[in-house]
C-alpha cells in the first residue's frame, strides 16, 4: 500500500473553515445541476467535491486521478441531508485518503439511504405544510407581503445546510451515523407539528361545500321548505365535507395504481361532475 | 390586451431560473404563488397572480421529486394560466367576476403544468449525454472539463422551461381566447368546484408522509380548533379534543412505562424494542 504524504501534519493538507464554507456552497450549487437517469446526482457530486480533492492530494495526482473517478459514478440522496455526507466524506478523504477507498463508498452509499427519509420529512414535507401552506393562505386572504414567507424561511433551511457540512466534517464519519439515529426523535416531533398544522388547514383551505337539500314539507303559503345539508353539518362539525374529500383521497393515494396525477383528474372530473349534478355547491 | 417585449422575456425566463433555484439553493422561487404573483404584477392583476398561484401553491403541497420522479410544472402553469386569466378578464371589461377569472386560469394552469412532466424527463434522459462526456473527461484526468458539463446540464434544464413558457405567451393566445370563447358556464363554475378541492390533494400527500397513523390525534386537535372558529364551539368539539388528549395521556403513559421496564432490565424488554422500531 503506497501511502502518500497524506498523514503527515503539514497544514497544506488540512481542510479550513473556509475550504469547509467553499464545499458547502459548491455542493448546494451543482448536486442537483445535471441530475440525469444514469448516475443521478454523480457529476454533481463529483465536481462539488474537487478542490477539496485537489488539496488533500496535493502531492499526489494518481490519488487525485482516483478520487474524482470515484466520485464520479452513481450518486443520490436527499439533496438538503447530502449537507452531511459531504462534510463526512472530506473528514474520511483528509484522514485516510485513498488508502481505503471502500470505506468512502460505504460512507456514501451507507448515509444515502437513511438520511433521505429524514431529510423529505423535515425539509420538504413540514416546510411546505407549515411555510409554503401559510404564504398561500395569508396571501389569498390579502396580506400578499406573506407570499415572501417561503423566501424568508429558506434562509433557515440554508444556514441548517451550511451547519451539517460542518457538523458532519467536526465529527467524521461517527457522527454522521449517529445524527441519523438521534434525528429520528426529532423527526418524529417535527411530524407532530406538520399533523396539526394540515389539520388545521384541511379546515381553512379546502374549499368544498355540499349543496343537497332536503324536501322536509310546505309552509302554510304552499311553499316548498328544503333543509340544507350543509347548515345542518355546520351545526354538527363544520368543515366535515373537505375533510371527507381529504380522507377520500388519502385511503386513494394508497391505491398502488394511484398515482397525483392521476389524482388530480379524479378531483377535477368530480368537482364538474358534483357541482352540476347539485352535490357540491 | 397585449403583453409587452419585456414582459414576454421576463415571464419566460422565470420558470428557468426557478427551476434553477430548485435544484440549488431553494429561495422558493419555485413557489406557485411567487410565479403567479410575479405574472400578476406584470399584467397588472396582481390579486388574479395571487389567487391562480396560491391555488396551485395549495395543490402542490407534496409534490416533489422523491428519487428523482417527475412532478407537474405548476411553476411554468401558474404563469401562463395568470397570464391568459389576466387578458380575458381585461379584454371582457366587467363582464367577468374575479372567480370567474380564477376558473379560467386554473383551467389553463392545471394542464399546462401536466404537460409540462414529459419535458421535465426529457431533460433529465438527455443530461446522460454530458455525464458520459464527464466520464470521460474524469478519465484523462481534465477535471476542469467537468465544469461545462455540469453547465451544460444547468442549460437543459433551464431552457426546457423558458422555451415552452415563451412559445405558448407569445403564440399561444388565438388557441387560448378560441378554447375560452367556446367553454361553456357548466364547465367554468364546475372546473372552479374543483378547484376548491383541489387543495385536497396536497394535504392527503402530506399525510402519507406524516406519521399519520400514530399521531392522528394531533390532526384532529388541529382540525377541530380550526373547523370551529367560524360557528359556536359545541360539545362535540370539546368531545373531540377530550378524545385525542386522553389518546396522547394513554400513549405517553405507556411509553414511559416501557422506557421504565427497560431501565429496569425487565422481561418486558422485547416489548420495548418492538414500540422503538416503530
Amino acid at each position: 500500500m503506497s501511502n502518500p504524504a497524506i498523514n503527515s501534519d503539514t497544514s497544506a493538507y488540512k481542510l479550513t473553515k473556509k475550504d469547509l464554507d467553499k464545499l458547502f456552497v459548491r455542493s448546494t450549487w451543482s448536486l442537483q445541476l445535471c441530475w440525469n437517469y444514469e448516475a443521478m446526482q454523480g457529476l454533481g457530486y463529483c465536481w462539488a467535491m474537487i478542490p477539496t480533492l485537489k488539496k488533500v492530494y496535493k502531492d499526489s495526482p494518481e490519488d487525485l486521478h482516483k478520487a474524482v473517478n470515484l466520485h464520479m459514478t452513481f450518486f443520490n440522496t436527499e439533496p438538503r441531508m447530502s449537507a452531511v455526507i459531504f462534510g463526512a466524506n472530506a473528514a474520511l478523504e483528509e484522514e485516510h485518503g485513498m488508502s481505503n477507498p471502500d470505506a468512502i463508498i460505504g460512507l456514501k452509499t451507507g448515509l444515502m439511504g437513511p438520511f433521505a427519509g429524514i431529510g423529505d420529512t423535515i425539509f420538504h414535507t413540514i416546510f411546505r405544510a407549515v411555510f409554503w401552506a401559510m404564504a398561500a393562505q395569508m396571501a389569498m386572504a390579502g396580506n400578499y407581503w406573506m407570499m415572501f414567507l417561503t423566501v424568508i424561511a429558506s434562509f433557515g433551511r440554508l444556514w441548517v445546510r451550511w451547519w451539517l457540512v460542518h457538523a458532519g466534517y467536526r465529527e467524521g464519519k461517527r457522527v454522521a451515523m449517529n445524527l441519523a439515529a438521534s434525528m429520528k426523535t426529532f423527526t418524529e416531533g417535527a411530524g407532530i407539528l406538520g399533523l396539526t398544522v394540515v389539520g388545521a388547514l384541511i379546515a381553512s383551505i379546502v374549499n368544498v361545500r355540499t349543496a343537497i337539500e332536503f324536501y322536509i314539507g310546505t309552509d302554510y303559503a304552499g311553499n316548498v321548505v328544503n333543509q340544507s345539508l350543509q347548515d345542518l353539518l355546520n351545526n354538527i362539525v363544520p368543515a366535515i365535507v373537505p375533510l371527507s374529500v381529504v380522507l377520500v383521497c388519502y385511503w386513494l393515494l394508497g391505491k398502488k395504481w394511484m398515482t397525483p396525477a392521476r389524482l388530480m383528474l379524479i378531483l377535477v372530473v368530480a368537482g364538474i361532475v358534483g357541482h352540476n349534478i347539485g352535490i357540491f355547491a | 390586451m397585449e403583453l409587452g417585449f419585456i414582459a414576454l422575456i421576463l415571464l419566460s425566463l422565470y420558470p428557468g431560473l426557478a427551476w434553477l433555484d430548485a435544484a440549488s439553493f431553494e429561495f422558493t422561487l419555485n413557489a406557485p404563488l411567487l410565479a403567479g404573483a410575479f405574472a400578476g404584477l406584470l399584467t397588472g392583476n396582481l390579486t388574479l397572480g395571487v389567487m391562480v398561484g396560491g391555488t396551485l401553491q395549495l395543490m402542490a403541497l407534496g409534490l416533489i421529486t422523491y428519487g428523482g420522479t417527475s412532478v407537474p410544472d405548476f411553476i411554468t402553469g401558474a404563469i401562463i394560466g395568470t397570464v391568459f386569466a389576466a387578458q380575458a378578464y381585461a379584454s371582457a371589461a366587467g363582464s367577468m367576476s374575479m372567480e370567474a377569472a380564477l376558473g379560467v386560469g386554473l383551467a389553463i394552469s392545471i394542464p399546462v403544468g401536466m404537460v409540462l412532466i414529459q419535458l421535465d424527463i426529457a431533460r433529465r434522459a438527455f443530461n446522460t449525454i454530458w455525464f458520459r462526456m464527464g466520464v470521460r473527461f474524469a478519465e484523462e484526468g481534465r477535471y476542469n472539463r467537468l465544469t461545462p458539463m455540469l453547465y451544460a446540464g444547468a442549460a437543459s434544464t433551464f431552457l426546457s422551461r423558458v422555451i415552452p413558457c415563451f412559445l405558448v405567451l407569445a403564440f399561444g393566445e388565438p388557441l387560448v381566447n378560441l378554447v375560452l370563447e367556446n367553454m361553456p358556464y357548466w364547465l367554468m363554475n364546475g372546473i372552479n368546484t374543483a378547484g376548491g378541492m383541489l387543495p385536497a390533494m396536497g394535504m392527503a400527500i402530506l399525510m402519507r408522509y406524516l406519521p399519520l397513523r400514530k399521531h392522528f390525534y394531533f390532526l384532529i386537535i388541529g382540525f377541530t380548533i380550526f373547523a370551529f372558529r367560524a360557528v359556536p364551539y359545541n360539545v362535540i368539539a370539546i368531545a373531540l379534543i377530550g378524545f385525542c388528549l386522553a389518546g396522547i395521556y394513554i400513549m405517553v403513559k405507556k411509553d414511559m412505562a416501557g422506557s421504565l421496564a427497560s431501565n429496569n432490565g425487565g422481561q418486558s424488554n422485547d416489548d420495548v424494542e418492538v414500540e422503538i422500531d416503530e
